[in-house]
């Protein structure tokens, strides 16, 4: 079990953590003894009581090994929390199993135990929201993949406020953002975990499924404008949302890589995908609590959007072989006969990401500090309901701080041994 | 300036002041002063604009050192970031002759402001917060 317990505390609150200057250990031992005390202020942690072990997710055993992953699922299956429903949910592990030493040829981007909120917050479940969604009331099920949960995560970031204002958040972010398979050309509801705590007080922990851009259509990245139906979505009940699933199409590669009016290719600007989050949370009378806008980019999807082809996936690696573009930008050292787009080898495989954290507003003055809502964030009430989702905000409003934030994760790549797409 | 959630650091930027007055008896002038002070911070543009009631003494006649002290009214802006505070000066200089009217000289001043919000939009974002300036000045004065 990722974290060494049964301690899934995810979805909870606290006030912006000390810098770490001790024993992880010791900071474990903290938390848990406030959350023995069961503190209710925006002075510890809310910490709910770990729940016994009660069965398992639709999300947790769902990974098996492919192409040369050497990882059994029962390996993979070791890499577990518990949600406060008392199921097993999958959560981050690295792309080798610290154990065996055997790869499980995905990764789930920033090991979040560094991060200064994992003391708070947790393990982050995978497909949390998405377990609960049905029964909060949604008329369809909605499930994602495994690997397309990615983690990213940074301390101390400064805010852009204002000039006279100098204001720092640790922020800690999920989102299941696939880039392999045709899923986003339609599905737009994703699950995203978002934790954040800044040093004005501003703070909350909101886990939802939340819709991006329209349900059935996507963005083309490259040409805004340019929006594609591409076919019903899944769930066909979905609810068209704010923002954007920004993906390219075959015109883009066309025009970047192919064909670039320079004659250089330039895969990064033709592949990079943005999805551009805004998500909110409400009360059951539509008042927001809570509203965040991130961008999640990635620069080396495994896919792009190609109606001629099956499953309208058009995989990157293949342009590599065209003539014009061999050996070319991200295509230099890769071996001369054509490799598969799921190949080890391959330089998409959408694991060079970074989010663009963008406003975060708090409208929770009269508090409480704990609301639930339903899978998508909508529906808060003070008390629990069935399929209810334990969100944590900040008694506070924020209103008169545009806290924004900046890029995080922008020199990072998460690619590791036997990484490959799907990723 | 200072609060809790305010960048502590100084910018550097162009100040002006200009004042008015009289002497209420030798050695000590008394007048309404008022001025500004501006600087970039990356993209924005701070200010801040002061005004109120000033004392010159000069503690010892005929030699140039002279104390200064002052009270009044300092507001900053920074695009909808608004701050008013009454404000504290206090400071010291030195005279020189330069014609039978007139004299420069130098002063070092500062300007403190407290007990007010920083308030964005109408909307108050930190209380209380401090306000403070520190003017390295060469002045021109009619005697």
């Amino acid at each position: 079990m990722t974290g060494g317990g049964k301690g899934m505390r995810g979805l909870e609150g606290g006030p912006m953590p000390k810098r770490r200057s001790r024993p992880r250990w010791i900071t474990r031992v903290v938390t848990l003894a406030l959350a023995a005390g069961g503190c209710d202020s925006e002075d510890a942690p809310l910490v709910p009581e770990v729940p016994d072990v009660v069965g398992d997710a639709v999300a947790f055993g769902t990974w098996s090994p492919s192409g040369g992953d050497t990882c059994t699922p029962e390996i993979h299956d070791r890499h577990f929390t518990v949600g406060p429903d008392g199921l097993r949910y999958p959560t981050w592990h690295a792309p080798v199993d610290p154990a065996s030493g055997c790869t499980f040829g995905h990764e789930h981007g920033r090991d979040p135990s560094d991060s200064d909120l994992h003391p708070i917050v947790g393990d982050v479940p995978f497909g949390y929201a998405n377990q609960h969604l049905e029964e909060g009331g949604f008329g369809a099920p909605r499930h994602e993949d495994h690997v397309g949960h990615k983690i990213e995560w940074e301390n101390d970031i400064a805010m852009t406020a204002g000039a006279p204002l100098a204001i720092e958040c640790d922020l800690l972010v999920k989102l299941h953002q696939g880039t392999h398979s045709p899923d986003a050309y339609t599905n737009n509801m994703h699950e995203v975990a978002y934790h954040i705590r800044c040093s004005d007080g501003t703070g909350f922990s909101a886990t939802l499924l939340t819709p991006i851009g329209d349900a059935g259509e996507l963005v083309v990245g490259c040409d805004r404008d340019v929006h594609i139906a591409v076919g019903a979505a899944n769930p066909p009940i979905s609810p068209d949302g704010g923002g954007k699933r920004a993906i390219p199409d075959v015109r883009c590669l066309e025009e970047r890589v192919l064909a670039p009016s320079d004659g250089r290719p330039r895969f990064d600007a033709a592949l990079r995908e943005s999805w551009e989050i805004s998500a909110s949370l409400r009360t059951a009378s539509g008042r927001t609590l809570v509203a965040f806008n991130p961008y999640f980019q990635v620069m080396d999807p495994s896919r792009f959007y190609d109606d001629s082809v099956e499953r309208a996936l058009g995989r990157p690696v293949d342009l590599c072989y065209v003539a014009a573009v061999r050996g070319e930008d991200r295509c230099e050292g890769l071996p001369p006969d054509p490799i598969a787009w799921d190949d080890p080898r391959s330089p998409f495989k959408g694991v060079r990401r970074f989010v663009d954290v963008n406003s975060n507003r708090v409208r929770n003055a009269d508090g409480p500090l704990v609301w639930y809502t339903d899978s998508l964030g909508r529906n808060g009430r003070t008390e629990p309901f069935p399929g209810s989702i334990r969100q944590w905000i900040a008694i506070r409003d924020n209103s008169g701080i545009d806290l924004t934030g900046g890029t995080i994760g922008r020199s990072r790549s998460y690619d590791g041994l036997g990484v490959h797409a799907p990723n | 300036m200072t609060c809790g959630l305010c960048d502590p650091s100084r910018e550097l930027g162009p100040a002006v002041d200009v004042a008015v007055g009289a002497y209420a008896r030798p050695g000590l002038r008394v007048g309404v002063d008022a001025g500004g002070w501006t600087a970039r911070d990356g993209e924005l543009r701070e200010s801040v604009y002061r005004t109120g009631l000033v004392a010159q003494i000069h503690p010892s006649a005929g030699r140039g050192l002279h104390l200064l002290a002052g009270l009044g009214w300092s507001g900053y802006r920074s695009e909808e970031f608004a701050y008013d505070a009454v404000r504290l000066t206090l400071g010291a200089g030195w005279d020189l002759p330069l014609t039978r009217g007139w004299v420069v000289g130098n002063r070092v001043v500062l300007d403190g402001s407290s007990w007010a919000s920083l308030r964005r939009g109408g909307t108050s974002v930190a209380s209380p917060v401090g306000l403070s300036l520190v003017r390295f000045a060469v002045f021109l004065r009619k005697q």
